[in-house]
């Protein structure tokens, strides 16, 4: 039985086959999805590992997997993108970079078929809410893992963020923070040249 | 003495009696054995030395993943059923486990001697135990370290009639923080980092920290007989240039359930038996949500107390799966989990998170007796296949509805199941839901926290890979220390039971050391 799981295979679920059959198609579509655009949705931001779209398109869906409570930061504040992108640093060459990769090309690509536009990063708010909803419950399993595979990462990311605890009601740590060099915090990423990153 | 990258200016050569892989529950307690016997030892650990007494250990889940998870908390099953919890630092997943401390169940134990394990019997394994659990200060915990998480389970298996019982904890001074997954901050729980490994470093070994094993050596005639190994730069988790080769005696392989294999593997040993990397098991851990009506602020104090044990074993009637097969505890998650492992999105997602202090957990540890394997890609990259199957499906939707069952009875009103649809169990009579709804393939995440068997122990060479002394059937000079050689999974926590299979390890060793 083992290494038959082939329904599902990988991080996210995004086979190989689906991928490079989205990727092909998504290539029709990126004439309106220019450098340019996703350049400007990430500010001055540098990526680590993803590239500038990539980082645009994470930072698209966290700004609407996290509903920002009062006080709260927002998911760009909360720099949760540019966070992903620096942990990947620490898996490169693994599969959980290129399936990141991949379920972040599917998603941007895929509302096409849902007749909702061509691109996840230009739908208004309500129409990304509603295609992640179908994400979620589609029965292709590359879809639903795609979707939540990223929003695992998004969410824990946006969480361990200090400044997200009082509005949940968490008490943290009960000890001082220390910084480490290999570690993941905000103190961990490069500054931002220019611009303050939106969104990402 | 304990050298960390930094310290490294240039290579090393070093030669010893044994060279232990690992320092985890395996590791440090060969270790120590072998150390306090008077045997030259060095410890190679691939993770850093991280202490409470530098602050190191600072509770924040994004930092201590990166400090002393085996992939920075985010390695799973390749598909993406199983999130792989282990240990990458000094202590190994010691540093991170949850200190409930169980002997082998006499059952179990029957079922390893009938696989063969000659030198394991509980009359052996008693006595080893009783030091342990001296040593580690194994006791059931008192009714103030009960948080209100595991007050509502007691109450709710009384209310069901189920029996309740003490989890035995290794602790010391424990100051309820919570934050165990994260590692101790308070040198309170007893971790391989602050018993076995101060122990052997006093009675005289070596360890370096940040110390990847390339390969484990052999001479002309196939023995074990040293290692290769990089050092590890901690800021970048890549090699520094630094190099370091050992010459010993004996090899011990002591990398954990998840790793063992696959050093193994990497260092292309022999397996003409086909059984190496295979049999993994792993405990899944299916857990539940509720909404209660009251505070249950399930992050603080001890994670499991308490816990019902008699499901632990499965019953079957005619052949047929009756019910069991898996503990069932009460479930201690900070808040970033609990955020990353609820169901949906958005604003429905924010509602749960509103109302967090309310949000208590229970899990399960399946017995699982379906492996899965782990092999290496072409390009060199560990891959772990492991998929729910057969009777082990069964075991965890009967674990999920008890779990279920018991959180209605504590007064819940509402379950939570962490899948991708976002099951909701709004009222008891729901419950056999949890027959139907999709749990294989990544639609609920499973936590897979205690790997054992891909290397597994047994008398014959054609069907396992290590032999009752800890000696590789294939390859002399070489033991193996730690989960990868049970048979199958002990069916409680494992790591008293690895402990204690590293005395025997300790033994032979020091058997044929003279």
């Amino acid at each position: 039985m083992i290494g038959n799981g082939v329904s599902r295979r990988g991080f996210l679920g995004a086979g190989a086959v689906g991928t490079t059959a989205l990727v092909t198609a998504g290539s029709w579509f990126w004439w309106d999805g220019g450098d340019a655009t996703y350049r400007a949705m990430i500010g001055g931001a540098v990526p680590a590992v993803l590239n500038v779209k990539e980082l645009a398109i994470l930072g698209a869906l966290a700004e609407t997997v996290i509903a920002v409570a009062p006080g709260a930061p927002t998911a760009g504040e909360a720099e949760t993108a540019r966070r992903i992108d620096r942990e990947l640093v620490f898996h490169k060459g693994s599969k959980l970079v290129s399936d990141v990769k991949a379920s972040l090309i599917m998603l941007e690509h895929l509302p096409a078929l849902d007749f909702l536009g061509t691109r996840f990063t230009a739908l208004d708010a309500a129409d990304k809410t509603h295609f992640l909803r179908n994400c979620e419950t589609s029965s292709w399993s590359a879809r639903v893992q795609a979707f939540t595979g990223l929003k695992f990462l998004i969410l824990f990311f946006y969480y361990a963020d200090s400044r997200t605890w009082r509005s949940v009601g968490y008490g943290g740590p009960q000890v001082a923070g220390k910084f480490f060099e290999g570690g993941n915090t905000i103190a961990n990423l490069p500054p931002v040249a220019g611009a303050q990153a939106r969104g990402a | 003495m304990i050298v960390e990258f930094h310290q490294i200016t240039h290579d090393l050569n070093e030669e010893t009696d044994v060279v232990i892989v690992g320092s985890g529950c395996g590791g440090a307690t060969v270790a120590q054995e072998l150390a306090r016997a008077g045997k030259r030892v060095i410890v190679l650990e691939r993770g850093g030395y991280f202490t409470a007494a530098r602050g190191d250990l600072d509770q924040r889940s994004d930092n201590m993943l990166a400090r002393i998870d085996g992939a920075r908390g985010l390695g799973t099953s390749r598909n993406t059923e199983i999130a792989m919890m282990y240990g990458n630092c000094v202590g190994g997943a010691s540093v991170h486990y949850w200190a409930d401390s169980w002997r082998l169940p006499k059952d179990r134990n029957d079922l390893y001697i009938r696989a063969g394990l000659s030198g394991h019997e509980p009359e052996v394994l008693e006595p080893i135990f009783e030091q342990l659990e001296k040593d580690l200060n194994v006791h059931v915990a008192e009714p103030e370290y009960f948080n209100r998480m595991n007050q509502l389970f007691d109450l709710g298996a009384k209310k069901l009639g189920w029996r309740t019982e003490g989890v035995r904890q290794a602790r010391r001074g424990c100051v309820k923080s919570g934050h165990c997954y994260q590692g101790c901050a308070y040198d309170a729980k007893q971790s391989q980092l602050v018993t076995h490994i101060p122990a052997a470093l006093q009675a005289g070994a070596k360890l370096f920290a940040d110390c990847h094993v390339d390969q484990i050596t052999r001479d002309g005639k196939g023995k074990a007989n040293g290692v290769a190994a990089s050092f590890i730069d901690r800021a970048t988790g890549k090699p520094n240039g630094r190099k370091l080769a050992v010459k010993a005696r004996f090899v011990v392989l002591a990398a954990g359930g998840y790793s063992s294999a696959v050093v193994w593997l990497k260092s292309g040993l022999p397996n003409a038996s086909g059984q190496v990397g295979r049999n993994l098991f792993l405990n899944p851990c299916p857990y539940l949500y509720a909404l209660y009506n009251e505070p249950v602020v399930m992050w603080v104090n001890i994670p499991s107390a308490t816990g019902v044990m008699d499901f632990r074993l499965a019953r079957y009637d005619d052949g047929r799966y009756v019910e069991g097969g898996y503990l069932l505890h009460p479930n201690q998650l900070q808040a970033e989990f609990v955020a990353a492992t609820l169901p949906g999105f958005g604003r429905e997602h924010r509602t749960l998170m509103d109302q967090l202090p309310n949000i208590g957990s229970t899990v399960s540890w399946i017995d699982d007796e379906n492996p899965g394997g782990i092999s290496l890609s072409s390009e060199g990259c560990p891959l772990y296949d492991y998929r729910l199957r057969g009777v082990d499906i069964l075991k965890t939707r009967d674990a999920m509805k008890k779990q279920a069952m018991l959180l209605f009875a504590s007064g819940a009103r509402e379950v939570i199941v962490p899948d991708t649809v976002g099951t909701r169990l709004r009222d008891p009579s729901e419950i056999p839901l949890l027959d139907k709804i999709d749990i294989a393939d990544g639609a609920i995440l499973f936590g897979g926290p205690h790997p054992a068997g891909a290397l597994r122990m047994g008398k014959d060479p054609q069907t396992s890979v290590v032999a009752p002394s800890h000696e590789a059937h294939e390859v002399p000079n070489l033991f193996v220390a730690d989960p990868s050689v049970f048979p199958r999974p002990p069916s409680v926590d494992p790591s008293l039971t690895i402990m204690a299979f590293s005395v025997i390890a300790s033994r032979s060793l020091l058997q044929r050391l003279g």
